[in-house]
């Protein structure tokens, strides 16, 4: 079971475009469930689940899987990445989930440039490798 | 006329908050458009991309929750969707939750229509879908083959109090913008072995036809019965005509009906899920079909006319092909005549006459009858000039069943052509077999063929088999044939009499089967027991010396049918011999 936890990139991509990215994710890796943090108004007919905080969202999936924080500065190697249950959390433009997260629970992607990805990008290699690319 | 649809409607998708937070077919949305609606004045549109998705119904039509026992529903659905994918890539998906909105529970989508397994086809390209639950929950087959697990797993999903439903796909074509592709119109469930929808209405000047029942459906947006085209008409549930009461007069004339017991294709309904059949009530009914074709596809429908109190039920030059067990009707109002039943299992005669009937190629397994007749009563006149011919088991013609007992004394079986049935008795392909259990009987075959010769019944050259075993005697009379030669004068036109006759096998010259003289009428004859047909020579003589006149001797071939031999000869008077 796959369960991704996704603040919106709200910086630069309109919430439906992004949520269309995210769609196309869960559908290729038959993604089990998305959790957007906060919550955006106005999106009722995407019947989406929404939490105020990433807090909320980390406290509605306890069981559901192992945690992987992709960050760009992550610890471990996304080659590293669970097999088993896991919940995939990313960030935004202007915000990483460091705070919240273990060492051992962070995951990065090696890139030749310091360009960040979009989180939804970055869910996607990560995804693939996992998958066994 | 009237349609009553006797399923519960679940979701009549004219309110979009009922959807639920579950669904990932997103946008959703309420739409009155014209052509993405077949029900009331509204369907839920919905997005559908190229992954699969889910569109589910946490609210019942009236905005409650619910919680249901699906474990023996059969559940339906109307769905427009042009892009699905494959049935067998998991293209149309009848769909359950077990949980409640956001509550997480098992979300499971089971195989059922596709891009090339079209379900039941309807206005505006909507289809119907359905599923028998009984069937998944038996046997759910394999993830991602069978089923998709949206959520959870099958394993866990508890079929006995579903909290959510609705429809699953994987599209084809990748979703553009916030554009609906797919729309959903009405969800219903009904327990197994009940009827769906009944049929009633009508009047003996002006009954009712397929027009009407497809009219009246297209009104409800009931999604049961359709007109894909011409004369061809769709029943997609099970389905009763007549009711306890009010009166039904219905007719039809050169129709193709198609009963649908799968999703043509696809999920099939559970084995005796799909009945249909007459109910009688206090009212007059009437059922009247003529040259109609009824071709069952899917799960085999059991086919009953036989209810006492629907007053007509007629059939006549009509065809069944691929039905279950099919129980005839009884009483003189009712007739089944001249209809073929093609690769259809055992049929009931419950007294109706089936004059003229066809049974080709029965299902039934071994050592069962194809037709069944029960009745404390000679089947002369009901079975007559029927045509048996054996299916694939090993099975009897015809099984008499503990009513047809010694008390009857006799019993005729008239014009009957049996096809292909062993020729040893108390065997499991005995052509007859007969349950009563003491006593002892006679069956009469008069012009019975089997495999279109006379029947032989012992000896050499058995033919035709009896099963007995069950313990009463049955004793077999073939009816003979008549061989019969008129001689005439051929100069004056007067019989002549003492004209010495006779009939030879022409395989086997010195096998007499006449060896008359003539009447003063002219006429010589004999009866006659054997196979027919059969070829034979034939000879006329009067030429001894006392003869007076004296004739030239004639003699020819001929052949002895089902029917006998009868053949008139005209002598010519020998003047030469002193």
């Amino acid at each position: 079971m796959i369960t991704i936890i996704a603040r919106w990139e709200q910086a630069q991509l309109p919430p439906v475009v992004e949520y269309q990215l995210w769609r196309q994710i869960k559908g290729a890796f038959k993604v089990n469930r998305i959790i957007f943090v906060p919550v955006i108004p106005g999106l009722d007919e995407y019947h989406l689940e929404q939490y105020a905080t990433l807090e909320e969202a980390l406290d509605a999936t306890v069981g559901a899987g192992e945690r992987v924080f992709l960050e760009p500065s992550g610890y471990n190697p996304i080659v590293d990445i669970p097999q088993g249950d896991i919940v995939l959390i990313t960030g935004n433009t202007n915000n990483n989930n460091l705070a919240l997260a273990n060492v051992n629970e962070t995951y990065s992607i090696a890139s030749p440039a310091p360009t960040h990805l979009y989180p939804s990008e970055a869910a996607a290699i990560a995804l693939a490798i996992r998958h066994g690319q | 006329m009237s349609l009553t649809d006797h399923r519960t409607q679940l979701q009549d998708c004219e309110t979009a908050a009922h959807v639920s937070g579950d669904t990932d077919a997103a946008p959703t949305g309420l739409s009155g458009v014209v052509g993405t609606i077949i029900e009331q004045s509204d369907s839920i549109e919905f997005q559908i991309d190229d992954a699969q998705e889910v569109l589910l119904f946490d609210l019942d039509a009236g905005g409650s929750t619910f919680s249901v026992n699906m474990e023996d529903m059969t559940v339906y659905m109307m769905i427009k969707a042009g892009t699905q994918e494959l049935f067998a890539n998991l293209g149309g998906l009848f769909c359950f939750g077990d949980g409640a909105d956001g509550a997480g529970g098992d979300i499971i989508g089971y195989n059922c229509v596709g891009g090339d397994v079209p379900g039941f086809p309807y206005e505006f390209g909507f289809f119907g879908m359905k599923l028998d639950v009984s069937e998944v929950v038996a046997s759910p087959g394999v993830n991602d083959v069978d089923y998709y697990q949206y959520n959870g797993t099958e394993a866990g999903m508890n079929h006995a109090a579903v909290l959510q439903i609705g429809y699953g796909t994987f599209s084809l074509v990748k979703a553009v913008s916030t554009s609906p592709n797919a729309w959903c119109d009405g969800i219903y469930y009904i327990a197994n072995g009940s009827y769906a929808v009944s049929v009633i209405g009508g009047t003996s000047g002006t009954p009712e036809t397929m027009v009407d029942v497809v009219g009246d459906d297209i009104t409800d947006g009931m999604g049961l019965f359709n007109n894909p085209k011409g004369s061809e008409y769709g029943f997609f549930g099970p389905t009763q005509w007549g009711a306890a009461s009010g009166d039904t007069y219905f007719t039809s004339d050169g129709e193709q009906w198609y009963f649908i017991g799968d999703n043509q294709g696809g999920a099939a309904i559970g084995a005796t899920h799909f009945p249909f059949r007459l109910l009688g009530g206090s009212g007059t009914n009437s059922w009247v079909l003529t040259s109609t074709v009824i071709v069952n596809v899917g799960t085999r429908a059991q086919f009953d006319m036989s209810h006492a109190s629907f007053n007509t039920a007629t059939m006549d030059g009509c065809s069944l092909v691929g039905f279950g067990t099919i129980e005839m009707p009884g009483g003189t109002t009712k007739t089944v005549l001249s209809t073929i039943f093609s690769d259809c299992d055992q049929i009931t005669n419950n007294g109706g006459d089936m004059d003229g009937c066809t049974i080709l190629g029965s299902i039934v397994g071994t050592d069962v009858g194809a037709l069944v007749y029960n009745e404390a009563a000679d089947p002369d006149g009901t079975l007559d000039n029927l045509t048996i011919e054996k299916g694939a088991a090993a099975h009897h013609a015809i099984d008499f069943g503990t009513n047809v007992d010694s008390s009857l004394v006799s019993i005729t079986l008239r014009g009957i052509a049996f096809d292909g049935f062993g020729a040893s008795d108390d065997s499991n392909d005995s052509t007859l077999r007969f349950l009563a259990t003491t006593g002892n009987l006679t069956v009469n075959l008069i012009d019975c063929t089997v495999d279109g010769v006379s029947p032989v019944a012992s000896g050499g050259g058995q033919n035709f088999s009896v099963d007995d075993a069950a313990g009463i005697t049955v004793t077999v009379v073939v009816a003979p044939v008549t061989l019969q030669i008129t001689v005439t004068d051929e100069a004056d036109l007067q019989p002549i009499q003492n004209v010495q006759t006779s009939i030879h096998l022409a395989d086997s010259p010195f096998t007499e089967l006449m060896n008359e003289d003539t009447t003063a009428s002219g006429i010589a004859s004999e009866s006659y027991a054997g196979a027919t047909p059969v070829d034979i020579v034939w000879k006329t003589r009067k030429s001894d010396d006392l003869d007076d006149p004296r004739y030239f001797a004639q003699s020819g071939l001929g052949e002895v049918t089902s029917g006998g031999f009868t053949l008139s000869v005209l002598m010519k008077e020998n003047t030469i011999l002193p």
